[in-house]
């Protein structure tokens, strides 16, 4: 049974951390304004709370030298796990540090050692509970598909994975209904696990909580299958993230479903000639910039199988045993959601921070739940970068960075999700509407 | 668990009055981060974190706060450290009574274009002062601890050498006014600053005070604390954002229109030098680097897996071939199609009538080493293959001491780089060399070893005292190392900074309670100076330095 490493196993890792401070800057800052990477330290601002800061601690934690603390817990707490600090310090130690996993292995150890903050022991008890975070009825699951021109249970080529973001968003509901009403008219026959779709795992992952994570991961794995699907879409960034980069560290895989998000498979289907994107007159000659997602970027890096142990080789050059799995943050989903917006005719422009580097609205990693007092001041950094561009309007695939973004942005920046955008201007190819 | 100190609760409060409750800690948590041995730059031991931890940390967000923390740690018979960016472990405290002041909340940056300067803060890092300068059409000096690094740090406290050092000089020159925290706690600001009228100049008329606070290697921690300064910006014909090439982590950078970028290679080492002293007489490059092979073949892969693979295959580009070791890269920046013509022209000339010839470079690889080398990434990186490295000399000399700076340097390796040896396989040497203004030589040799084995540890230590023992008999040029106690043993042999230095310190900081390793010692008991000197043979013989090595490999330096 593969099982993620735990901090032990990371113990040689920590070690190679020279605290040269690059992970809390991206590789390429464009400004001094929007140079940092990381949302911890710039709002815990001690070295402990930075990726590096992290790695520290936890090699403390191990000899014995740091014991367990509220403020331990409290620079831990802080960190969203967006793993910007992974990606920047790749670009000087490649295979050698990687941080994220140590982050997640610290993680681990403080739940291990009893030692979860109390906001997380909550979220888990609610996903025990109703299966989401934030206790919503289990009943009220799959009230988004009301009314829905189809029956969407029972067996089908493609599976929508809705997640709980948007189960339980009701102003997500009707963008929702509509792309899913599209994808009908034009014969996509699709199934949704109602009431009882479970959670990813990614969340009980982030949190440390390793071996519910598993658990949660094998029952939806295993709720897909039933459903004979061949194709599984989500609807969730987090869940995407979950299915590329954490289940392989289980070993779990959906097997032979094919897991896409929802952009992807839309764009898929434009280009097949199957859907078409009619221009939105609102976003025309208005730039729009596009946030990259952490769990949609380069956490749904697709995760291959990787043994992490490093070889030793040239009298002590340390090489990766499986170097064709090392991941930089190049292969998340980042151009199909941009695919899309310029099929709507949107001009798009980049952030500072983008791809690989952007930086993380501040809603994951249970930031928000634990100290909402970071997760809002990495909500108005990622702001004001929008409002330094040419764009005051920003879109997001992640409904959990949209609304968090949402609740920040005040008037200078227009919010939009993009599933409403998409919800608007998606049409059955002429050929099919006919 | 080391034994630490716990600072009493009053004088908590105190500093927790000043820096407010958020913003100081004494848990161990926070301040490990301040006790990391990573041994960047020296030799670890087998311990991660260093014997001594701070008492407290405390992030004041004004010169006026760090005053105020200077003089409560006076009145409680505190030492303190101050602390940038905090690259390697030089930063960490010194004694168990001490408080770090750490200056993350100090990032102030502001570009004075006209005067083709910046005013910084502590915290500002050269990546960020590099994109803000190159809206202007201007670039920074980035020392090797590279875009992470402060500025400020390297132009106060250290030496400041840096890769693009022919163009942009080096730290000691380029700081220009300065606001000063002295060791007493009172705030003072220097050169123009001084007399509120900018940050333009560090010294006005009149003796100077820069040279006695910063000196050459700077003031590492011992005299005080560094607020802000004045820092030199430099022309260069390319203004906003570079455009970025690659992927990560194999990051280039569009070579500019009018830039040249290339890497020339000679058969020999007096040939190598002779073309150096013409193209420096040209004055044709915004930066000459020589790199050895292999570094060049770690930053054209972007892993290590990937590194070993192609030296394996026989596939890396011929600028990573060990055969190519006698080499420049070159960075030229022209203002026109013109004058980039004449540099390009007057460069192949010098090169091939000096007997070199330049080497094929894929866009690829060429983009890669052209950020590498403006950005100053390169020398991070250099501790991708094993987490290991100390250096050596750092000849601030003429360039008529090359070709004996890369003999001493293979003799000090001594075939440890070469396969079967106890470092990180290698060349016979691994110099990095780069000129300064179009003068000095600088060339260190990097010791690339792994850190968790002790052997090489001990390795390490004998080639880095080797280089001491070498350079002391018949000098090459200054060591790069030369700080704190290893002032003392090198003895006057170059000038007498530390005994002036020494009076200064003393003047200025009575208690010695701004604590540093790395500055010049407060007292030297007289017997001792009178005994170095005699001893210096015993030192430098082989049993001695056998000796010594094993000690630090065991318990770190």
């Amino acid at each position: 049974m593969h099982s993620p490493q735990t901090l032990e196993d990371r113990r040689d890792f920590l070690a190679r951390c020279t605290r040269c401070s690059q992970c809390k800057f991206i590789a390429m800052p464009k400004s001094q304004r929007h140079a940092s990477a990381c949302p911890s330290i710039d709002y815990g601002q001690f070295h402990a709370y930075s990726g590096g800061g992290q790695l520290i601690m936890a090699y403390g934690l191990l000899d014995g030298n740091v014991p367990h603390s509220a403020e331990m817990a409290g620079a831990v707490a802080s960190c969203t796990m967006c793993g910007n600090c992974d990606v920047s310090c790749k670009i000087n130690f490649a295979e050698t540090v990687e941080p994220l996993d140590s982050l997640y292995a610290l993680r681990a150890k403080l739940v291990s050692d009893g030692h979860s903050p109390a906001p997380h022991r909550e979220m888990m008890e609610a996903l025990h509970r109703s299966g989401n975070s934030r206790g919503h009825p289990r009943t009220e699951r799959a009230h988004w598909a009301d009314g829905l021109a189809f029956d969407g249970t029972g067996k089908a080529e493609t599976l929508l994975h809705i997640g709980s973001g948007l189960a339980y968003e009701p102003a997500g509901w009707p963008a929702l209904r509509a792309v899913v009403a599209t994808l009908h008219r034009v014969g996509i026959a699709m199934t949704h696990l109602g009431t009882e779709e479970g959670s990813s795992g990614g969340l009980a992952f982030d949190l440390g909580y390793v071996d519910e994570a598993r658990t949660l991961a094998q029952e939806l794995i295993e709720q897909a299958q039933q459903t004979g699907a061949g194709t599984l879409v989500t609807f969730s960034a987090a869940a995407l993230s979950a299915f590329r980069s954490i289940h392989p560290r289980f070993g779990l895989s959906f097997g032979s479903i094919r897991v896409l998000h929802i952009t992807e498979y839309l764009w898929e289907l434009v280009q097949q000639g199957r859907l078409s994107l009619a221009p939105l007159p609102d976003l025309q000659g208005r730039p729009v910039a596009y946030h990259d997602s952490c769990k949609l970027g380069r956490l749904s890096e697709p995760r291959g199988t990787q043994d992490s142990g490093l070889d030793n080789q040239m009298s002590g050059i340390l090489v990766s045993r499986t170097p064709s799995a090392l991941r930089f943050g190049n292969g998340g989903c980042y151009e199909a959601p941009r695919a899309l917006l310029r099929a709507m005719g949107v001009e798009l422009v980049e952030l500072e921070r983008h791809h690989a580097s952007s930086y993380c609205c501040g809603a994951c990693g249970g930031v928000k739940e634990t100290v909402p007092e970071a997760a809002a001041l990495a909500a108005r950094n990622r702001l004001a970068e929008v409002q330094d561009s040419t764009a005051s309007i920003l879109v997001s695939a992640c409904t959990g960075c949209t609304s968090h973004l949402a609740e920040h942005a005040g008037s200078a920046v227009q919010m939009q999700d993009l599933l409403g955008l998409l919800a608007q201007a998606l049409r059955p190819a002429p050929a099919l509407a006919g | 668990m080391s034994k630490r100190i716990e600072i009493p609760v009053p004088v908590r409060g105190e500093l927790e009055r000043i820096v407010g409750a958020r913003h100081i800690s004494t848990d161990p948590a926070m301040l490990s981060a301040h006790a990391w041995n990573t041994g960047v730059g020296k030799v670890p031991g087998a311990e991660k974190f260093s014997g001594i931890w701070p008492v407290a940390v405390v992030l004041p967000g004004s010169t006026e706060e760090v005053a105020a923390v200077v003089k409560c740690c006076l009145r409680h018979k505190l030492h303190y450290k101050a602390h940038s960016t905090g690259y390697g472990s030089m930063s960490n405290a010194c004694s168990p009574e001490t408080v770090v002041i750490d200056l993350r909340r100090m990032n102030g940056l502001e570009i004075d274009a006209r005067n083709r300067m910046a005013i910084i803060g502590p915290y500002a890092i050269a990546g960020a002062l590099q994109a803000e300068a190159l809206k202007h059409g201007l670039t920074c000096h980035i020392v090797g601890a590279g875009p992470a690094h402060s500025p400020l740090a390297s132009a106060t406290s250290l030496l400041g050498v840096g890769v693009t050092s022919q163009g942009t000089s080096m730290n000691a020159r380029n700081l220009l006014s300065w606001e000063w925290v002295t060791p007493q706690g009172d705030i003072v600001r220097g050169g123009t600053a001084g007399s509120g009228c900018g940050w333009f100049a560090g010294e006005g008329p009149g003796p100077g005070v820069r040279g006695m606070i910063r000196g050459f290697c700077g003031a590492a921690g011992g005299l005080g604390v560094f607020t802000r300064i004045g820092y030199k910006l430099y022309p260069v014909p390319v203004t906003g954002p570079l455009e970025p090439t690659g992927r990560l982590p194999q990051l280039g950078l569009r070579i500019p229109d009018n830039a040249g970028f290339l890497h020339a290679v000679w058969p020999d080492w007096d040939s190598h030098r002779a073309a150096t002293f013409e193209l420096l007489d040209e004055n044709l490059c915004f930066a000459m680097l020589r790199m050895p092979p292999d570094h060049i073949g770690w930053t054209v892969t972007g892993s290590n897996a990937d590194y070993v693979d192609q030296v394996k295959r026989g596939t890396l580009p011929e600028v990573a071939q060990p055969s190519n070791d006698k080499n420049w890269t070159l960075m030229t920046l022209s203002r026109s199609p013109a004058e980039h013509a004449w540099r390009m022209g007057v460069v192949n000339e010098i090169v091939q009538r000096t007997g070199g010839r330049i080497l094929e470079l894929a866009d690829e690889h060429a983009e890669v080493l052209f950020r590498n080398l403006f950005t100053s990434q390169f020398v991070p990186r250099v501790l991708r293959p094993s987490g290991g490295i100390t250096t050596s000399f750092g000849v601030l000399d003429s360039f008529h001491f090359l070709p004996r700076a890369m003999e001493a340097g293979q003799e000090c390796l001594a075939g440890g780089s070469l396969p079967g040896g106890k470092l990180v396989e290698g060349g016979r040497e691994e110099h990095w060399s780069w000129p300064h203004e179009g003068r000095y030589l600088w060339t260190e040799n990097i010791i690339n070893f792994d850190p968790a084995s002790k052997p090489a540890r001990i390795a390490a230590a004998r080639a880095l005292f080797d280089h001491f023992a070498i350079s002391w008999k018949d000098p090459v040029g200054l060591m790069a190392l030369g700080l704190g106690p290893v002032m003392e043993l090198q003895g006057e042999s170059i000038g007498a900074p530390q005994r002036y230095i020494r009076q200064v310190k003393n003047r200025l900081d009575p208690g010695n309670a701004s604590r540093s390793n790395e500055y010049v010692l407060p007292v030297v008991p007289k017997l001792v100076a009178t005994a170095l000197p005699m001893l210096k043979p015993v030192i430098l013989s082989r049993p001695v330095l056998e000796l010594m090595s094993r000690v630090v490999g065991t318990k770190g330096m």
